[in-house]
């Protein structure tokens, strides 16, 4: 195993996951359809990881032996739900809403007991009627397909086929699902260990800690916490500018969530030990989440039906996604992030390099940062990505407009006139996926280039506060140029301790 | 720029911990790991798609399926659950080979090619002539899969021809073998 590939190991096992249950959630993100697009949309997939890292797959479990249930009323055969889980083409909730009436009209169900309502399927028993809706199916399929990766198709199938047995009743979908649940939990004691037994929150904690009972974190305390910890290798998960970053986001958040008493006594009053006064850590998130002012508007662009239309390129996405997925709470730690952007791509190359065993001199040159982006170029770089993303504004709008009546009643105003021939002609030089003649005035487009289009402002807005928030530093006497001197100094001397060249 | 936080008490600070845990994993799940080895993991969704999709190939999973017993076993027991015909295995040969292979709804026979020696039609024919089965899947011995595309039936009957020696033939006729077949 090469140094490099040692401390990537490290980093997720420090981060409470054994190699083997990451694979297991990996192959189902990996999951595609037979024309390469992902089968899991990647909502589905953060679902499924949270339910997993919280261990709060209880209730998910339960409907997943409902849906099982009714799956196995309308497959072509008795015991064959496996069609209706892993055959729609994508794991989308209109998808599974179509297999399941097409099932239906075409063999109605097999026994009685199950019915189509506008959302999803009403299973009836002796005792009861449980939901299950079309929108949590994906879910639902997801967690099917980890179990089956984890704890084996066999010991999950067995627990359906005994469940299946007639006569189908709601206690022996309950046995199924706390079978189920008792082999997973067994699974996740071992490939899932708490991360607070490595203390990384407690080491966060007292870096920020001062002398007056405050906690202070700036961007001098995330760099002073990297130079010191990275060569540290018993806390090892810290070598990593980049890890030492997002770890300072994840710690921002947590204490803001914490803080939040509303939310954390709501969490509590429903949480699973109720007595104990326990909180229901996935629900906290969950709300914080739902309330949350900022979700990364690159999400929108990525997730079903936006996805289709090509709005940004890769390269664009992947160089918008750390300062997109902060939001404004990176603006509390903007050389942080330049630090990450900036230097945490030369690490990242040295990392490469290394595991490449390239020559010394490549080595040499990435240790000393020759080369590196100067935050300048990388300041110059988001202004001109601004641009692009502006442009694709105007070109959806183009779309949007000719899509909207009302917009068109509205075409005797000479200012909108003029946005419309501004809007057209962005549309006119764009050749990516989605803005061919074709989809302009193509029913239903509309509404996906309108909503295309807010998450371009807010990500030009999220650019544009970043930029302010900048210059406001460079105000207080911060200057970019000095800066970036300043750093690579630093830089390059601590990648020279690290990787043991010193200078 | 800089963060000050009245330092939060000992509860708030357990919660703050909780919270953390969960943020760090998945912020670590979320990061892709180049160059790391945690050993090829299929899902159920790949065999299944394997089975049904039967005329792609899949080198990686093939392989994988070579090396492990566990999978072949799981990937029979998909099969088996999805398929609508299954023949069995026969008791016993009769002399000369097996000639065709029955089942309820199904028979499947061999007949060699009259203008092509080295060829041979597989013919299956079902008694319900509305279906169209899209794929056949073979295993034999220890669980080793071989299957097949089904192309439209005509007037009844599905024919494939395939060399005499090609390995799906062999399965067929390997009276110790099962075939499944979609429905």
């Amino acid at each position: 195993m090469s140094l490099e590939i040692e401390r990537a190991a490290s980093l997720v096992l420090e981060a409470g996951q054994s190699g083997e249950l990451r694979a297991a959630l990996q192959a189902v993100a990996d999951s595609t359809t037979p024309n390469g697009a992902a089968h899991y949309p990647t909502k589905v997939c953060r679902r499924l990881n949270r339910l997993v890292v919280c261990r709060a797959y209880a209730v998910s479990v339960l409907q997943l032996c409902h849906l099982i249930n009714a799956a196995d009323s309308c497959a072509p055969r008795r015991g064959a739900y496996e069609h209706l889980l892993l055959g729609p083409e994508r794991a989308t909730g209109s998808g599974f809403r179509g297999w399941i009436q097409n099932a239906v009209t075409n063999r109605g169900w097999r026994r009685p007991g199950c019915e189509l309502t506008a959302d999803g399927v009403a299973v009836r028993y002796d005792d009861g009627v449980f939901n299950v809706g079309f929108a949590g199916m994906p879910v639902l399929a997801a967690l099917f397909e980890f179990l089956c990766g984890t704890i084996g198709y066999a010991a999950v199938d067995d627990e359906f086929h005994t469940m299946l047995e007639p006569p189908i009743t709601d206690r022996g979908i309950r046995s199924a699902a706390n079978g189920i649940e008792r082999r997973l939990y067994a699974y996740l004691k071992e490939h899932l260990p708490s991360v607070q037994m490595q203390g990384k929150f407690q080491e966060l904690l007292d870096y920020a800690r001062s002398e007056s009972k405050t906690l202070v974190v700036e961007d001098a305390t995330v760099l002073a916490f990297w130079r010191e910890k990275s060569l540290n290798g018993e806390t090892g998960n810290f070598r990593l500018f980049r890890s030492v970053f997002d770890a300072y986001m994840a710690f921002l958040s947590a204490l803001e969530i914490a803080t939040d008493r509303e939310a954390v006594e709501r969490a509590r009053s429903i949480g699973s030990d109720r007595d104990a006064g326990e909180v229901d850590v996935a629900l906290l998130l969950d709300d914080a989440e739902a309330a949350a002012l900022w979700t990364s508007p690159l999400s929108t662009l990525q997730e079903p039906p936006f996805e289709n239309v090509r709005f940004l390129n890769k390269v664009d996405l992947t160089a918008l996604d750390r300062l997109m997925e902060h939001g404004p709470r990176v603006h509390r730690l903007p050389w942080s992030l330049l630090r990450a952007e900036v230097f945490g791509d030369v690490q990242a190359r040295l990392s490469q390099a290394a595991r490449r065993r390239d020559t010394g001199d490549t080595l040499s040159e990435l240790i000393a940062c020759t080369g590196a982006e100067t935050y300048r170029e990388w300041h110059d770089r988001l202004v001109v990505l601004d641009e692009r993303v502006n442009n694709a504004l105007r070109a959806a709008l183009h779309v949007a407009l000719q899509a909207d009546d009302a917009a068109e009643r509205a075409s005797e105003d000479e200012r909108l006139e003029e946005a419309r021939d501004v809007a057209k002609r962005a549309f006119a030089g764009i050749s990516r996926k989605g803005f061919e003649d074709a989809v302009v005035g193509e029913r239903g487009s509309g509404v996906v280039y309108e909503v295309g289009a807010g998450a371009l402002a807010a990500i030009s807005d999220q650019i544009h506060a970043f930029l302010r928030v900048l210059k406001q530093s460079v105000g207080e006497g911060t200057d970019l140029d000095d800066q970036f001197a300043y750093d690579h100094d630093v830089f390059s001397k601590q990648f020279a301790r690290i990787y043991g060249v010193e200078r | 720029m800089s963060e000050r936080f009245e330092l939060p008490d000992d509860d708030t600070l357990a919660v703050a911990e909780r919270a953390f845990d969960v943020l760090a994993t998945e912020a670590a799940l979320a990061v892709s790991i180049d160059g790391m080895e945690f050993g090829e993991h299929i899902t159920l969704r790949r065999l299944y798609v394997y089975v049904t999709e039967a005329r792609p190939r899949d080198p990686d999973l093939e392989t994988a399926l070579r090396e492990s017993s566990a999978l072949r076993a799981e990937l029979r027991r998909l099969t088996e659950k999805i398929a609508c015909y299954h023949i069995p295995e026969l008791a016993a040969a009769a002399a000369g080979g097996v000639a065709q292979r029955v089942a309820p709804g199904c028979r499947i026979r061999f007949e060699e090619s009259r203008a092509e020696p080295a060829q041979t039609y597989i013919i299956i024919s079902l008694d319900d002539p509305g279906r169209h089965p899209r794929w056949l899947a073979v295993f034999v011995g220890d669980n080793t899969c071989r299957r097949v595309a089904l192309p439209e039936p005509h007037a009844g009957l599905i024919q494939i021809l395939v060399e005499n020696d090609s390995e799906v033939l062999a399965a067929l006729r390997d009276p110790g073998s099962e075939i499944f077949i979609d429905g």
